[in-house]
């Protein structure tokens, strides 16, 4: 990416039709944009020209994805993910909590998002907050968190229970 | 650009999109507005949260994967027990094991069997290893597992294995091997054990150390109780019996007999009438000889001679205790029945 482009801004389209024009070192982050953009060679042109339709994603939510970019566009590039890493969740910094306090709707539309857009630190981030909500809870605190309906029967139940007696806690 | 609007979804994942088409098309459906030709549609999808029970409904599995993989193997146990599409989840990103390291001393030490510990590292989660009890052992159904024990218990297993055969080209009657036969009637007798405890029983108690036969008497005397329902008080009444006979003194046994008579242990517990007499045990004393259940006579708690003894008896009663749910008694009843 020439500096040029890194100074220039690119127009985003929502699904609900509101534009968004964002500087392109900041939507650097999304791989699916960076890729677009150098594949169509459309990097290095002046003209931003017409919105590029993100159409899976609102307004609400872009707004939301861009803002994490913004703030998160001069972090260093992360290293590759090794298999054998560990997966911490304890280590979301304090801005992304405070960011991610948000209703589970817009949570989990993040974490689509981010996904679309392919933004791996915004899909990191929201997936440990996923993570973190549920580690340590019992079923039914589960359930209760996020609505899920208990659909087994008691003799299945018990079934599971004992297929999973190591783990019990 | 020309003008042109530039498909994103082609440079997304196929199963992504597929899984957003699925699900706007089940949006257009149950929309009133499903009318609209499917370029209408791109524009106006978005989730409708008032139709959506869990928010993990719109997640497609890769971006699961991605949770799931921040989850240690009892978080993914417990969201599997959620529902069943989380049970779903579980069994596609439960724990893969690695490898499996069997800490104990095998059948050669049964007495040991409630410390071993199974070790297991999983392939998905390299950084985390299990200890697992054998206890809950059979609980972990998992073939790795299955796989790994079953070669340390082979040996137990071809015991196992030539008890039951034994038994049943045998028969109850006709058994060939006196000691055997001993064994087997004397127990099936007088406390009805599933029949094929005493064979087994027999070739264990070959074992010398005096720990393990003494944990072998146990389970079969835990046998003894679940066969027959009886309390561990009772029992502890036949192994005294037991023990008696085993002594081939009729005098013994029988001023056990009478002890235990006079201290109203058959009032107590008239179950031991309905298979006990003291005529029946004078007759099976005599026909049975002096090292037909070694395993009882080497057991110290049953070996005492009095039931009275209070101190054995607690003994007795923790051990039992402590074998309260033991896996690999559990296996060895289920096996027989």
């Amino acid at each position: 990416m020439t500096d040029a482009a890194q100074e220039r801004s690119i127009k985003l389209l929502s699904s609900d039709n509101e534009t968004f024009q964002v500087p392109r070192n900041v939507i650097r982050l999304s791989n699916t944009i960076n890729t677009l953009l150098q594949d169509l060679g459309l990097d290095d042109e002046e003209d931003a020209g017409d919105a590029i339709p993100v159409q899976n994603v609102t307004s609400t939510i872009l707004k939301k994805v861009i803002a994490w970019c913004q703030h998160h566009h001069e972090d260093p590039v992360a290293a590759d993910d090794s298999d054998s890493r560990e997966k911490r969740t304890d280590d979301i910094s304090s801005w992304d909590v405070e960011f991610l306090k948000v209703d589970q709707g817009t949570l989990f539309e993040l974490i689509l998002a981010a996904n679309y857009l392919d933004i791996k630190g915004l899909l990191d981030v929201s997936c440990k907050t996923v993570a973190n909500m549920i580690k340590g809870k019992s079923p039914e605190e589960i359930r209760r968190t996020f609505n899920i309906k208990n659909d087994f029967t008691p003799e299945e139940e018990e079934q599971i229970r004992k297929e999973n007696a190591w783990c019990e806690d | 650009m020309d003008g042109k609007m530039v498909p994103i979804q082609y440079f997304t994942s196929s199963s992504f999109d597929d899984e957003i088409r699925r699900r706007r098309r089940k949006y257009v459906s149950e929309s009133s507005e499903s009318d609209e030709d499917e370029e209408d549609v791109e524009k106006i999808f978005f989730f409708d949260w008032k139709t959506i029970d869990s928010p993990f409904d719109i997640l497609p599995m890769e971006m699961k994967t991605i949770i799931f993989q921040y989850f240690d193997p009892e978080d993914i146990t417990r969201f599997g027990k959620c529902s069943k599409s989380c049970q779903k989840l579980f069994k596609a990103f439960r724990p893969k094991i690695k490898s499996v390291k069997y800490r104990g001393n095998g059948i050669s030490r049964l007495a040991s069997f409630r410390n071993c510990m199974i070790e297991v590292e999983f392939h998905n989660y390299p950084e985390r290893r299990y200890k697992i009890e054998v206890e809950s052992l059979k609980s972990v159904n998992w073939a790795e597992i299955e796989r790994s024990f079953a070669r340390k218990m082979s040996r137990r297993d071809e015991m196992i294995e030539s008890a039951r055969r034994y038994l049943e080209t045998m028969g109850t009657t006709k058994l060939s091997n006196p000691r055997g036969a001993r064994s087997n009637v004397l127990l099936t007798k007088i406390a009805k054990v599933p029949l094929s405890t005493g064979p087994i029983l027999q070739k264990l108690s070959n074992r010398r150390k005096p720990k393990c036969r003494r944990t072998i008497a146990i389970e079969i005397l835990k046998n003894i109780i679940e066969h027959n329902k009886l309390s561990i008080e009772s029992i502890s009444i036949e192994a005294s019996i037991n023990e008696s006979r085993n002594m081939r003194n009729i005098d013994i046994y029988s001023e056990n007999l009478k002890k235990l008579k006079l201290n109203g242990y058959f009032t107590k517990h008239p179950q031991l009438n309905k298979f006990l007499s003291i005529e029946d045990l004078e007759m099976e004393n005599l026909k049975l000889g002096s090292e037909h259940l070694p395993l009882i006579k080497s057991n110290k708690l049953v070996m005492h001679r009095t039931v009275m003894d209070k101190e054995l008896y607690e003994e007795f009663f923790e051990e039992m205790e402590r074998w309260k749910d033991c896996w690999e008694f559990e296996r060895i009843r289920d096996d027989w029945r």
